[in-house]
């Protein structure tokens, strides 16, 4: 099947994304030469800083001017630019399943992952995938040839939401697995015990990845709008409840809160681009104005 | 608390829908895969005592909305004349209706007659009962049940219209226990609307006593209701022909008049005296509160002519009082009879018929002979002694019930029967030099009533050392007693006449009843009230004359239009050879302006529960009863403003989903 022809792709949308470039906040440590800053000193035109000079350093970079006032050696180092390498982790768990008015979170999920992708491969960089549930199911590495998009939207296209969820694990491995400095996407609904999430973010923020997050949600997971009793099933087990929304809806809606604040939190505290989105919103829209989001940061962060 | 609609009552369990909706829903769930179920669970746990308890509020709220709109659609009505503890309506409610004259008396806050108000009253509670309720009608003159379509019907019945007589409330009362007892079963009330006059209650009177004693015994469930309208007259002056003198030779008549007013002192009024056409105006004033006038009037035409005329005085409150009507004619003799085993009794009784000798006739008849009794024109019979054979207890009964008066004595033998259901007993006897103590006898009315001139009769003092013990049934009235509340002279009513009985004899060993201060009044007023029977013309008490024979119309004098003569006062003719008149007029009693107080009513009941409207309710016209449908209204609006002040608690603003609300978290 055509990259094209899957249904989770929508070219007009593409393309009206490429003309906004995905931007990385922090310095990266690409293989070769993009359009983003390089957390190494390059041969860029741009001035970076000055260093002291150390035998074995190319005199043509010693700032004469300095040595004139200072009696003292310094070089000149400019900026490089880099390509990115992204890492996109899809959760493909069973709860991503969930359905109401707006299709599937999975769906939701899964369309972000293939326009992202493409989005990073087209402006020259490189895309992995990791998909998950209560293991990593699918793992490509970062690669930057148009035929790896083939490959990704291969794997999107035959996985199933299905499974418990294990993020947890999968942060802390891929935190290890990812060698440099990388964007790290997740998308996922992240129903987890926000402490764990938040380590393991921190552990990827610690080697220096530059973490995005998008909190997927469904309209009526955060409205509750039930009006009768109903028996709840869960979609990762066999547990269930019946239980009247009239009696237990409020406090449903304050546990959900209390969660999506604490974890929003705990997500700026450990520098992770928090992103929630609710299913009833135009991907592109979401898409869109984090790439602009991502443009308005560019060079205000701090090096990792 | 009761209900004018209890048969909605079951409806009531509507009130569980919202109940049994909630269950439903809780069985009928639905099932929905969830993913967020953490906070499900988070919810569960904490959940909310207070979601919990605003749930249950909110159900709760709803099913009394319910409850107390479907008691309000129940009406149910408390306190007041109708309420209190009655727990439903009744299945018959039995209407006692006093019309006697004095009911005629105008309330000047209402503009209306007692009487009109009480029908008003009845109409109206009655219409609150609702549809399954049977009314019956007894009023006190002919004391017979009408059963009525509804309450509507009241105001243009004839048996609801004025009368001029006076009523017999015990009667009546008795009247409506013989009808429950012909037709027991279910919850039964009695209302009672009178003006509480005394001389009509008799609440000195034993028979109350045993009248609540057989209400007590009936095997049902039994109230009275009790409409007093005693609010006594302010302003009323009524008029009574008390005797009437023909003065053949200077062609007059002398008519004596007593004029009662409910004022101590009552400035100049009018008074007219009507007589063969002619109207003779005279200018009154009193100074006490009764008044005795003498007036001669010319007789126009024929001196020795029956002629008829009429006293009336000014409209004032009670327009029922203010016309007295007479007729006059040649006086015809009174007979007499004496029936008696015991000589001295006999002779006492010939003498009393006829004192003077002057226009009476006394026959002795030896008891041997009674068979046959002659009384067709007799207008009293004495009788003393045992019992008659059949057919002459028969005579002496259908005697009568025609008008006629029978006055008995003891048998002087022990544990012997009488006639008309009297048995003699045991023979007391005293050695006191006093003898045994009358201590009561109705002076208003009766044989020993006072005299014209307002004289007592010496009743109590009169020296009995013997009596004879009596046991009679409840159609018998004690007219006196003495001190133990043994019977000393009695009365019963049979059809237009009547039968006493004395239970001593007229004997010097017996007593002082012979020596003529009571026992002459008593045997003239018998004899005159017998006689009248047969005279052509004669006068009497309205509601206590009956037509005689129903084949003779009685066509009034005094109108124009059509009265009945059964219960209006007035002079009617006959239409038959004898050209009859009789002058009907308001029994005595009806002047009386004294009244049994509420408290004192309400007692005469004894143990059956009876409620009472207050004057002022019943004068003010106001509801007879107390409906709470409007509280239930209020309370199901209350419990409906809860419901929605609970639910809007609950609620919470909508989340917005846009984007950009999600983005910028």
């Amino acid at each position: 099947m055509s990259i094209e022809s899957q249904a989770f792709f929508d070219p007009a949308a593409v393309s009206r994304l490429s003309r906004i470039s995905l931007s990385a906040r922090h310095p990266m440590l690409g293989s070769v030469s993009g359009q983003h800053k390089s957390a190494a000193r390059g041969s860029s035109v741009e001035f970076a800083e000055y260093r002291k000079y150390v035998p074995g350093d190319d005199i043509r970079y010693v700032d004469w001017r300095v040595f004139g006032r200072t009696d003292k050696f310094f070089i000149k180092e400019f900026e490089a630019d880099t390509n990115l390498r992204c890492y996109l982790i899809m959760d493909t768990s069973a709860s991503m399943a969930f359905e109401a008015d707006h299709g599937t979170k999975f769906d939701y999920a899964r369309r972000m992952a293939a326009t992202l992708g493409y989005l990073l491969i087209k402006q020259g960089d490189a895309v992995g995938l990791t998909t998950f549930d209560e293991k990593r199911v699918h793992e490509i590495p970062a690669k930057t040839s148009p035929t790896h998009v083939k490959t990704m939207f291969d794997i999107l296209g035959k996985v199933e939401p299905k499974g418990a969820t294990e993020i947890v694990q999968t942060l802390h491995d891929m935190a290890e697995k990812i060698s440099s400095r990388a964007l790290v996407i997740v998308i996922s609904d992240f129903f987890q015990e926000i402490e764990p999430l938040l380590d393991g973010f921190q552990h990827m923020r610690y080697r220096n990845h530059d973490v995005t997050v998008f909190h997927l949600l469904d309209k009526q997971e955060v409205d509750f709008d039930f009006d009768r009793p109903i028996r709840f099933k869960d979609m990762e087990s066999t547990f269930d409840m019946v239980t009247d929304p009239s009696v237990i809806g409020r406090g449903y809606r304050e546990a959900l809160d209390n969660y999506l604040a604490a974890f929003q939190k705990g997500c700026r505290q450990s520098g992770v681009d928090y992103q929630r989105v609710t299913t009833d919103t135009d991907y592109e829209k979401v898409l869109s104005s984090f790439l602009l989001e991502r443009i308005g940061m560019k060079g205000k962060s701090k090096r990792g | 608390m009761s209900f004018l609609r209890p048969e909605l009552l079951p409806w009531l369990l509507l009130a569980l829908i919202p109940l049994i909706i909630h269950l439903l829903n809780r069985l009928r769930y639905k099932t929905v895969p969830w993913a967020a179920m953490m906070f499900l669970i988070k919810a569960n746990q904490s959940s909310t005592r207070n979601a919990r308890l605003r749930h249950w509020l909110i159900l709760a709220s709803r099913c009394l909305l319910l409850l107390f709109f479907l008691f309000a659609v129940c009406r149910p009505i408390i306190g007041g004349w109708l309420g209190g503890a009655l727990s439903g309506a009744p299945e018959k409610v039995i209407l006692l209706l006093d019309r006697s004259a004095s009911m005629e008396q105008i309330d000047p806050r209402q503009q209306m007659s007692k009487r009109e108000q009480a029908i008003d009253l009845f109409a109206r509670a009655a219409s609150e009962l609702g549809d399954s309720t049977r009314y019956i009608l007894m009023e006190h003159v002919l004391r017979e049940p009408v059963e009525i379509a509804g309450p509507d019907a009241l105001r243009d019945l004839e048996y609801t219209a004025a009368t001029d007589t006076a009523a017999d409330i015990p009667a009546l009362i008795r009247s409506a226990f013989y009808y429950l007892q012909r037709d027991p079963g279910g919850r039964a009330e009695l209302w009672l609307a009178s003006d509480c006059q005394t001389s009509n209650w008799r609440p000195e009177s034993r028979e109350w006593q045993s009248l609540m004693a057989q209400l007590n015994n009936l095997e049902m469930d039994l109230r009275i209701r009790l409409i007093p309208l005693s609010l006594p007259p302010q302003k009323n002056v009524s008029v009574a022909v008390n005797q009437l003198k023909r003065f053949v030779d200077q062609r007059q008549i002398e008519v004596n008049v007593e004029v009662f007013s409910s004022q101590p002192k009552t400035p100049e009024f009018k008074l007219a005296y009507v007589s063969n056409d002619r109207r003779t105006p005279v200018d009154i004033s009193m100074e006490q509160p009764e008044l005795r006038l003498t007036q001669r009037l010319p007789i126009i035409g024929d001196a020795k002519a029956d002629g008829w005329g009429l006293i009336e005085t000014q409209a004032d409150e009670n327009p029922a009082d203010n016309r007295s009507y007479f007729v006059f004619a040649d006086p015809e003799p009174a007979r007499g009879m004496v029936v008696a085993t015991r000589p001295e009794t006999r002779r006492i009784g010939m003498l009393s018929i006829v004192p003077d000798g002057v226009l009476r006739f006394a026959q002795n008849v030896p008891f041997e002979s009674v068979d046959n009794l002659g009384v067709s024109t007799t207008g009293l019979v004495i009788w003393q002694g045992g019992q008659p054979d059949a057919q002459t207890e028969s005579n002496l009964l259908a005697f009568a019930e025609n008008g006629g008066q029978v006055l008995c004595f003891p048998s002087a033998e022990v544990n012997v029967s009488g006639p008309f259901g009297l048995n003699w007993q045991e023979i007391d006897k005293t050695d006191e030099e006093t003898g045994f103590n009358v201590e009561r006898w109705d002076e208003d009315d009766g044989p020993l009533a006072r005299t014209a001139d307002g004289t007592q009769l010496r009743v109590g003092d009169m020296s009995i050392q013997r009596r004879q013990q009596i046991q009679v049934d409840n159609d018998w009235q004690i007219l006196a007693d003495f001190e133990d509340d043994t019977p000393l002279f009695l009365r019963r009513v049979v059809g237009q006449g009547h039968i006493y009985a004395f239970t001593t004899l007229p004997e010097t060993d017996w007593s002082l009843l012979g020596d003529g201060l009571v026992i002459v009044p008593v045997i003239q007023r018998l004899l005159a009230k017998g006689g009248a029977r047969n005279a052509r013309v004669r006068n009497a008490v309205c509601g206590e004359w009956r037509p005689p024979n129903t084949d003779v119309n009685w066509q009034p004098m005094h109108s124009t239009e059509f009265q009945d003569p059964r219960w209006t006062a007035g002079v009617y003719q006959s239409d038959n050879l004898n050209s009859e008149k009789i002058a009907l007029n308001r029994p005595a009693r009806e002047n009386d302006m004294t009244y049994v107080p509420r408290e004192d009513a309400i007692a005469l009941f004894g143990d059956l529960p009876v409620t009472a409207l207050d004057e002022g309710e019943a004068t003010a016209g106001k509801s007879v009863t107390s409906e709470l449908w409007r509280w239930f209204i209020y309370f199901a609006l209350l419990f409906m403003l809860i419901e929605g002040l609970l639910l809007l608690a609950d609620r919470r603003p909508k989340r917005s989903s846009s984007g950009r609300e999600a983005l910028r978290a």
